[in-house]
């Protein structure tokens, strides 16, 4: 099926690749890219800023009634009390448990499960094992678009200073929820992250949000990263296979057993 | 709320459960030693200067029928593949195909499931060759991998010398279990531990649990790349399926967004980044 002078042309590119020049301009765009391959699994659980919860050590969703202090305006943080009213009496849905919009920024640097860490000499991937998260973090000198629009993980580009990685992320979606005590910020989050590893096992994320609309002062998180052991496996991740936990029509999240029978809500 | 996740992280299953327990358990930091660090980082610069460059974004050239020839003048797109199935596997491709036409539903994709392997291959739309020191990641913007993800489908290949699953450990799952070693510019990739219920397309074909696939990936030119695929089912193939897929390198300023199963998708950066490159490409630059 293939044309004959593909395979010239395989051969050439061939040759080109292994030209030393090439090999040499490879070594040197990777020089001095930390090594933060591996898996790597978030330190405690998905209360975003575990700095202010209350109760402590609260469980995001769990610990019913449980909340977090922003640095919300008046009109957020109503909007955050009448969330956690709705968390408590299952009317506040959350899309990663009824499987419904992806959990986009920064609710991606907050979640369970697998995480890679895949950096690259123009690019870092952040890949998520909870929900299949794709996040990619521009490190080729490219800035934001001028409208970078709205998208789930927003538009994110960054730098290398030494071996902290600095991210800047903007244009994301309004819908989305922070953690399941109801946390939401507005379409004008900036994010700027400071990602490192201080120790040869931890991954450190040092995150500030700034917010015209939802946040009166920076709100400030910091998160970490354990490496897995070796020969820990990320596996597809599938929300609506064998889903028992839709939203009825009354907007309540509802448990089902295989045959799709109501057994909790 | 785990009931859902039948196919994620089952090894180690348990070690994820208390993952952050554990963690917090031994949260006191180790001591940073920046030498084995920068030990580390030459190590994997060594490694990647051998490793072919297919960064950027890559279009799929061909249509979404995963076996189909290149569409020529005059010649009707395929609707369908004619793998050498056993009697046993056409009959029921047949039966795919019939049921497709009054139920859409039956198409893992309108459930908004994982399209796994080898159907990811074969979307219409962007992808990203992910090329690292010891793995490789394939990450296809529109083959869906479920509701709540960011959309896109992302595949796994280690080339860290590792061996293939076996056991209880090599369930099935939608990407499978891929290995991969490079023969100098070549990605070789095994896969194995498919899950019987993958599509190979939205034509209905589909492949037994015994299925491997082995792939054979090359840059054929600056701007392409080609995956020669050669799958083998006993259950299902009366003798191994070739199937050669290619790429072509999207223009530069072409991104991937996000993709969103059930939400509302919206791409308005990458409208304005393909606006751009038309703008550039107008301009002969």
């Amino acid at each position: 099926m293939r044309a004959p002078w593909t395979t010239g042309l395989a051969l050439a590119a061939l040759a080109l690749s292994f030209q030393p020049a090439a090999a040499a301009d490879a070594a040197a765009a990777w020089a001095g890219l930390p090594d933060w391959s591996g898996v790597w699994g978030m330190v405690g659980n998905t209360v975003f800023d575990r700095a202010t919860v209350v109760p402590p050590n609260a469980g995001a969703g769990v610990t019913l009634g449980a909340r977090e202090h922003p640095p919300y305006n008046a009109q957020w943080e109503a909007r955050y009390v009448k969330n956690i009213a709705g968390v408590t009496d299952g009317t506040f849905p959350d899309p990663a448990t009824f499987c419904g919009i992806p959990i986009g920024m920064p609710r991606m640097v907050n979640s369970p499960d697998g995480y890679e860490w895949v950096v690259t000499p123009k690019q870092v991937w952040m890949l998520t094992e909870n929900s299949m998260g794709v996040r990619r973090i521009y490190t080729d000198g490219r800035k934001h678009p001028a409208d970078p629009g709205h998208t789930y993980t927003g538009h994110a580009i960054g730098h290398w200073e030494g071996d902290t990685l600095v991210v800047d992320t903007v244009g994301m979606r309004a819908e989305s929820i922070v953690d399941r005590t109801g946390l939401q910020l507005s379409d004008q989050r900036h994010i700027v992250e400071r990602i490192r590893k201080v120790d040869p096992t931890t991954l450190e994320d040092q995150i500030t949000i700034e917010d015209p609309l939802a946040l009166i002062a920076p709100w400030k998180v910091t998160k970490r990263f354990r490496l897995q052991p070796k020969g820990t496996y990320i596996f597809d991740y599938a929300c609506a296979e064998n889903n028992r936990n839709p939203v009825d029509e009354n907007g309540r999240t509802i448990t089902t057993d295989s045959a799709g029978k109501v057994i909790a809500n | 709320m785990q009931t859902r996740r039948k196919t994620a992280a089952a090894l180690g299953a348990g070690l994820f459960l208390l993952a952050p327990c554990l963690a917090e358990a031994q949260a006191q930091a180790q001591a940073p030693d920046p030498a084995a660090e920068a030990a580390a980082s030459a190590a994997r610069a060594r490694k990647a200067a051998l490793l072919p460059d297919w960064s950027g974004v890559w279009r799929a050239v061909q249509g979404p029928v995963f076996d189909a020839p290149p569409a020529r003048k005059g010649v009707p797109a395929a609707t369908r593949d004619h793998p050498p199935f056993t009697a046993a596997y056409e009959a029921r491709y047949r039966a795919n195909i019939a049921r497709l036409r009054t139920d859409k539903e039956f198409d893992p994709l309108s459930l908004c499931l994982p399209v796994g392997l080898p159907r990811m291959m074969s979307f219409a739309g962007l992808y990203e060759f992910v090329v690292a020191p010891d793995q490789v990641w394939v990450i296809s913007e529109n083959a869906p991998s479920g509701p709540a993800s960011s959309g896109a489908q992302v595949r796994r290949i280690y080339t860290d010398g590792r061996a293939h699953l076996t056991g209880d450990d090599l369930f099935p799952t939608y990407t499978g279990n891929s290995v991969g070693r490079w023969e100098g510019d070549i990605l070789v990739v095994s896969t194995v531990g498919l899950n019987d219920a993958n599509f190979v397309d939205h034509t209905g074909a589909q492949l037994s649990g015994e299925a491997m696939i082995v792939e054979r990936i090359r840059a054929t030119g600056p701007d392409t790349l080609e995956d020669r695929f050669t799958i083998t089912d006993k259950k299902a193939l009366t003798r191994p399926w070739a199937v050669t897929r290619t790429w072509r390198r999207a223009p530069p300023g072409v991104a991937i967004v996000d993709d969103s199963c059930r939400g509302k998708s919206v791409n308005p950066a990458a409208l304005t980044d393909r606006a751009a490159a038309n703008a550039a490409r107008a301009k002969g630059q």
